[in-house]
């Protein structure tokens, strides 16, 4: 079966499936690049546009990837956690541990 | 598995080895933007034709180029140091298993229940079969149930080898006299392959590790069916 999405593959690694990656880049290269373009409409100084562009990709850089994944690994505990709970409810249904369980809810 | 222009690791068949990855891609990031970074200062500066003819002891951007780094770091630290914590933190194993390396072949005992050992030798390459992977293929599989935590016992009978699976994100010298215990857990099931990583003499490189990862009831099948032989 061929894959419908082109990959995107750097150094072997599949760019598309690192989480919050494609977000991060995405964000962070458009708001450079927007905040470079109004600075220079603002004030037709190219160097300090350039500056500012690269200063606010880093910025939206790390700040978003940090939020993205701090987010992400929060989710990621609590799907385990419910899925570890559904397992569970699985194991004990109809038995006593249930009636317990229920009891102490 | 490792195929040919392989460079970055495996897919992850362990949820340590996923956290391994993760660092490493958050990792990644801060490195992608300190080099863009300093790319863009070099390339910015390439062009300027003026020179500072008093440049000297800028005491604020000593500072600012002393705390930033800093703050970068903290960004790697952080992360660093709760993986480092998080690979040892003790679990309850429902499974022990022991391997021992001699040369050249690693060598299994499953001795929670039924006595089960048996031998691991690679497959000759001119006894592979069309679909089999060259230098990595063994006789007798490693099999572990899946989902459930592991500890194996690594120890070697005549010189240092090293147990490795990439994928399950392990690695444990086998020194002789010495017992080292790693464990881990195997989140999906397939095959995983690992090769000796200390050298260990002429066949160093043709002793390799494969663990198959099968549900618990499999697992079990195997079992009692391997203390049968």
């Amino acid at each position: 079966m061929a894959e419908p999405e082109k990959e995107t593959k750097l150094l072997g690694r599949n760019l598309s499936q690192i989480p919050c990656f494609r977000e991060t880049f995405l964000y962070s290269i458009s708001s450079g690049l927007a905040a470079g373009l109004i600075n220079f409409m603002l004030t037709s100084r190219v160097q300090r546009s350039a500056h500012l562009a690269f200063g606010v990709y880093g910025c939206v850089t790390i700040g978003y990837w940090s939020f993205c994944r701090y987010n992400f690994a929060k989710e990621k505990f609590n799907m385990g956690r419910l899925q570890n709970a559904m397992q569970k409810q699985a194991l004990y249904e109809g038995t006593d541990m249930e009636k317990e369980i229920k009891r102490k809810d | 598995m490792a195929t040919w222009g392989h460079l970055g690791f495996q897919d992850s068949a362990s949820p340590l080895m996923e956290q391994l990855i993760f660092f490493h891609d958050h990792t990644m990031v801060v490195l992608i933007l300190i080099t863009t970074f300093v790319g863009y200062m070099m390339a910015a500066m390439f062009p300027n034709a003026f020179v500072n003819r008093f440049l000297l002891e800028n005491q604020t951007i000593e500072v600012i180029w002393t705390i930033l780094p800093a703050i970068i770091l903290i960004f790697i630290a952080l992360p660093s140091l709760r993986l480092l914590y998080l690979l040892d933190e003790v679990n309850n194993p429902s499974i022990t298993l022991k391997t021992i390396g001699h040369q050249w072949y690693w060598s299994y005992e499953y001795s929670d229940f039924l006595q089960v050992e048996f031998d691991s030798y690679m497959t000759p390459s001119n006894e592979l079969d069309l679909s089999g992977f060259r230098l990595l293929d063994v006789d007798n599989r490693t099999v572990l149930p899946m989902n459930t935590q592991v500890r194996m016992l690594v120890t070697a009978a005549d010189v240092i080898h090293s147990w490795t699976v990439p994928a399950l994100g392990v690695k444990a010298d086998a020194i002789p006299g010495r017992l080292n215990q790693i464990s881990f857990m195997v989140n999906r099931p397939g095959l995983f392959f690992g090769q000796c990583s200390e050298i260990c003499g002429a066949n160093h490189s043709f002793m390799p590790i494969v663990v198959e990862s099968v549900s618990v009831s499999a697992f079990l099948n195997w079992i009692s069916s391997s203390s049968d032989l």
